[in-house]
């Protein structure tokens, strides 16, 4: 990696991981997206998206629902996409990095959502004393010296990775192979299972059931859009039906007090 | 010639547009105090303007958007226009009850929160990231903007149209949904789909698998395609069942994480999984 390609690296990422602030959660943090970038910055697109992919199952559930940090998927994904390409040693070497990354950067996450309060204090004190016009100005400081923080940490870890890669690179022994090759698939159930707390209730249970049958016995021949078209069909009976017939009322997640951040 | 969303308080069209664009920036400045609060108010900052013309009328209104708000993103547009027609209102009845606005505020966040999460989390998100992981798995670069499209295309909807039903419709909108039940079918029917596809996807994605093969007088005994003749993509539940249990026992992500990530290293090294 030469030093333009990482300081590259290190604003996608604070781009990727900022989308949550300055777009809305579009979703550039998710590890697909991010996993682009690095490979269009590392010249290895395919690579990088396959070991995204990946990622993206681990993390399938991860939702950043009330106001609390969460696990930093973005930034975990995208180190460990970088670190994966480097060193050549694929997914596993990816995770080692990955996991502890996005546990960290979620600690760090939730010391600058308690630092910046000082910015909301500063506009609280603006307005008491006549000052209006701040508000924006303060508030976009704020947002961008977060950038320029996640920037930096990126950037440090990137500097010293050349040296974790190169150590690495000389592949592992088998049992450590083994061993996160077994942990990258328990990982990745966890990933759906995180999912399906959010989603779960006792009534879905039968379309859940109707949804895994026909992906698991019929060998693969139903694809996602297949199984989608019929979800969306059941769904759709059941809209017609109940508008038909009335029916009970269904207490369902919108009853649930999540907030979102 | 301008196109006035509200002509006695000379709010435009424009204005609008600009809250559509500003809401993306909400989070922003994410914090544990006001969450997004000063976001939310930077939002319809320009337009409180038009409607207090009085400074100290002005900065009550800012003071009031400045509490601390914190809901699922897409839909928020819709608790802005709700602000908007509120305000409005406040300025032409005497003895308006300016408590109530932020009480709206704090009474949708809630609700909407609980179906926005199902829909933007639940759903389009689970769609969007399933359709895309199968380009990713082949390495097709058509991947991320799979995954964006799906989920930005009923995400700038949801933003622009709320904006415009919170703001014309106002407090009804919500309160006739959820009394007619409307609110709920959907989000029940939204559910139906997004379970049918999670329970495809942990067959389809989810890859735990078992190694493990005996040699029985001379005969190869493969545990994994025993298992696929009774019950195939069984592991993959059961691992996902025991995370869910996990959750619910009110485990949080990273213990979780640490625990699976060790129980699953060793089962690795003992070739039991992998």
């Amino acid at each position: 990696m030469s030093f333009i390609q990482m300081v590259l690296l290190a604003a996608a990422c604070a781009f990727c991981r900022m989308e949550g602030g300055w777009f809305g959660e579009c979703k550039f943090r998710q590890p697909i997206c991010t996993s682009f970038f690095v490979g269009l910055i590392l010249g290895n697109i395919p690579e990088a998206l396959k070991i995204g992919a990946q990622f993206e199952m681990i993390w399938m559930g991860t939702a950043g629902i009330g106001p609390v940090a969460h696990l930093d998927v973005t930034t975990g994904g995208f180190l460990g996409t970088v670190i994966a390409l480097v060193s050549g040693q694929g997914f596993e070497a990816a995770m080692l990095f990955a996991l502890p990354a996005s546990m960290i950067m979620q600690f760090a996450e939730s010391v600058w959502n308690t630092a910046f309060g000082y910015f909301d204090v500063k506009i609280d004190n603006d307005v008491a004393n006549g000052v209006y016009n701040k508000i924006f100005s303060t508030f976009m400081f704020a947002a961008v010296l977060r950038v320029v923080v996640e920037f930096a940490i990126v950037l440090a870890f990137l500097l010293a990775s050349n040296a974790i890669s190169a150590a690495i690179s000389n592949g592992f022994p088998a049992w450590l192979e083994n061993g996160l090759g077994g942990a990258g698939q328990l990982l990745s159930s966890y990933g759906f299972a995180m999912l399906l707390s959010i989603m779960m209730e006792t009534e879905l249970i039968p379309f859940f059931i109707i949804g895994y049958t026909l992906a698991a016995f019929a060998g693969g021949a139903y694809n996602m859009i297949g199984i989608g078209a019929i979800g969306l069909s059941l769904a759709w009976i059941y809209y017609i039906l109940a508008n038909k017939f009335g029916g009970k009322q269904v207490v369902t997640a919108a009853a649930a007090d999540e907030w979102e951040d | 010639m301008t196109e006035y969303v509200s002509k006695k308080n000379n709010i435009t069209k424009k204005d609008f547009t600009k809250i559509f664009w500003l809401s993306f920036l909400m989070q922003a400045n994410f914090t544990y105090m006001k969450m997004q609060g000063v976001g939310f108010c930077i939002a319809i900052q320009h337009v409180l303007r038009k409607i207090w013309t009085d400074d100290a009328d002005y900065q009550k209104a800012l003071q009031r958007h400045l509490a601390p708000f914190n809901m699922t993103v897409a839909p928020a547009p819709l608790i802005m226009g709700i602000a908007i027609a509120m305000e409005e209102r406040a300025k032409e009845e005497e003895d308006y009850d300016f408590e109530a606005i932020n009480a709206v505020k704090v009474a949708l966040m809630g609700p909407l929160s609980g179906v926005g999460d199902a829909f933007f989390w639940g759903i389009i998100k689970l769609l969007a990231s399933g359709l895309a992981l199968g380009f990713a798995q082949q390495g097709n670069p058509v991947a991320p903007f799979v995954l964006l499209a799906v989920f930005n295309i009923p995400n700038f909807l949801t933003r622009w149209y709320t904006l415009q039903i919170g703001y014309e419709r106002g407090q009804e909108f919500l309160g006739e949904l959820e009394t007619s039940g409307k609110l709920q079918l959907i989000t029940y029917c939204a559910g139906i789909l997004g379970m049918v596809s999670a329970g495809c996807m942990i067959a389809l994605w989810c890859g735990v698998s078992c190694p493990l093969t005996f040699t029985v007088s001379g005969q190869e005994f493969v545990i994994q395609e025993t298992l696929d003749s009774i019950f195939p993509k069984l592991l993959p539940l059961v691992c996902v069942l025991i995370g869910y249990s996990l959750i619910k026992k009110g485990w949080s992500s990273g213990k979780i994480t640490l625990v699976l990530a060790i129980i699953g290293f060793v089962l690795g090294m003992l070739r039991i999984v992998g």
